[in-house]
């Protein structure tokens, strides 16, 4: 069907864009618990990891690469229990530990002589993780969307660093998450209820993180500047608060927007920068 | 009596000869200074990409009068591997490619020798890539077993060449770009210890 790998591409991002549409109006239509939201974002990311690498790796995973499918599987399952049991101090002690022992699982042949690089990766995924929980309060309706705002551009951000990184199945994987990710999203613009679950943290945003270790400690080819600058994206629900403007408009819809092109200001800077520092044609 | 000594000496003699110079079953050390390993791999179509690997290492066991009992195990360094571009080089080390910091090595353990011919034999044994490890058959063809005339050393030549997937290796990244099948070719020499 495509003619280039561009076409694939974009074919790609629009089927999961369109996907993401019709799970998200199914999801709303039938009024289910925020935990299928986020076994849905799990699911989309384990489908996304498919159709980018083609298999669901075999059991035990061999590699950081198949490790981070299990990862996602893995905090899907756990995030599923600890809504259905609705633990949630279980929840916040899961969602604290994943992107530690993520890291380390994902950087062990690192160890010992990688012990800083795993350590940081480790520091900087917790960190992200518990900015996204401490973003705003309450944590349903607009709040929660905004979080899902930040890990879709970040996701999205994150991209073409990865790709210049030597990491192409990275690139497809996080653009096609991200992109299913917006399609789900746009169904809860305007619902009051709408939260992302446990699994939404345990399992898409754990499996996010997972590439994210495998591209900086395995791959290791990174633009750390160009990371720096992405990793504002996460400062940005802070900034927010401090900017009248993007509380300002009555509509929902229009604090949103505004809101989303915040977030994108730091991930366009970050893209731009790794794209100046390469400094040389792509070699495909 | 003396006629029966004689022919005894004389095949004695013969066969110390042929046992010295000729076919003899021993153990080899790869001799990189004199072996090749390159790797030809399709790109877009428009021709193929020629990689080598630099650094490799490898024991063998042969025996002319008996192949089918040889032995081999080859273990190549992957950072080792060259296709003329610096970028490149340093992209296939990532966990796309061959995932370097995780399996430094690409190893190959010969488990069944077969002749199939005067100079020909197959080897089956199993290829290790990236931590999947998969049977390949090898197509060799036996060069020369003799004297190096420089430093008097044992030496036994061959070529071999084999084609892998290099999805069955879980290398599916730009699969659409850059082709599956890899071709392989070997130069080993192998010095006797």
């Amino acid at each position: 069907m495509a003619q280039s790998p561009q076409e694939a591409l974009m074919i790609g991002v629009v089927l999961a864009a369109l996907a993401g549409l019709a799970v998200g109006g199914g999801l709303r239509f039938f009024r289910l618990k925020p935990m299928f939201m986020g076994l849905a974002a799990s699911a989309a990311f384990l489908l996304a990891y498919v159709v980018t690498y083609n298999k669901v790796p075999s059991f035990p995973p061999v590699g950081a690469v198949n490790k981070i499918f299990y990862i996602a599987a893995a905090g899907a399952v756990l995030g599923l229990i600890v809504d259905l049991t609705e633990k949630a101090r279980l929840g916040q002690i899961l969602i604290g530990l994943q992107p530690v022992l993520a890291a380390i699982y994902i950087g062990q042949s690192r160890l010992p002589d990688g012990y800083l690089s795993v350590a940081i990766a480790a520091a900087v995924g917790l960190a992200i993780v518990l900015s996204l929980q401490a973003m705003a309060a309450p944590s349903v309706g607009e709040a929660s969307m905004r979080r899902a705002i930040v890990l879709v551009i970040a996701c999205i951000g994150f991209a073409p660093i990865a790709l210049l990184g030597a990491s192409s199945s990275s690139f497809q994987l996080l653009l096609v998450f991200a992109f299913g990710i917006a399609g789900l999203l746009v169904c809860f613009v305007f619902d009051d209820g709408f939260a992302l679950g446990s699994a939404f943290y345990l399992g898409a945003i754990g499996g996010i993180l997972s590439v994210a270790y495998t591209v900086t400690l395995i791959t290791a080819k990174f633009d750390p500047l160009a990371l720096a600058v992405l990793c504002l994206t996460f400062a940005v629900p802070l900034i927010a608060r401090r900017i009248p403007m993007v509380d300002a408009p009555a509509s929902r819809l229009a604090r949103l927007t505004i809101y989303t092109f915040l977030c994108l200001l730091p991930a366009a800077a970050a893209v731009i920068v790794a794209i100046v520092s390469y400094g040389t044609a792509f070699p495909i | 009596m003396m006629k029966t000594m004689h022919r005894i000496l004389i095949s004695t003699a013969l066969g110390a000869a042929l046992i010295g110079g000729g076919a003899q079953a021993a153990t080899y050390d790869i001799d990189i200074v004199h072996s090749h390993l390159a790797f030809f791999i399709d790109h877009l179509g428009f021709s193929r990409v020629i990689g080598t690997a630099n650094d490799f290492s490898g024991t063998f066991d042969f025996d002319v009068a008996q192949p089918e009992k040889s032995t081999l195990d080859v273990k190549v360094k992957v950072a080792s591997i060259s296709t003329n571009n610096q970028q490149r080089d340093s992209d296939i080390q990532g966990a796309d490619w061959f995932n370097t910091p995780e399996f430094p090595d690409i190893t190959f353990t010969g488990k069944e020798f077969k002749k199939t011919g005067d100079k020909t034999g197959t080897i089956l044994g199993d290829l290790t890539i990236a931590g999947v490890t998969n049977p390949v058959v090898l197509n060799v063809t036996f060069n020369k077993e003799g004297q190096n005339p420089w430093d008097k050393s044992h030496v036994v030549g061959f070529s071999g060449e084999t084609t892998v997937k290099r999805s069955d290796f879980g290398m599916k990244a730009a699969l659409g770009m850059i082709g599956d099948e890899v071709k392989l070719y070997l130069e080993v020499e192998g010095r006797g210890k």
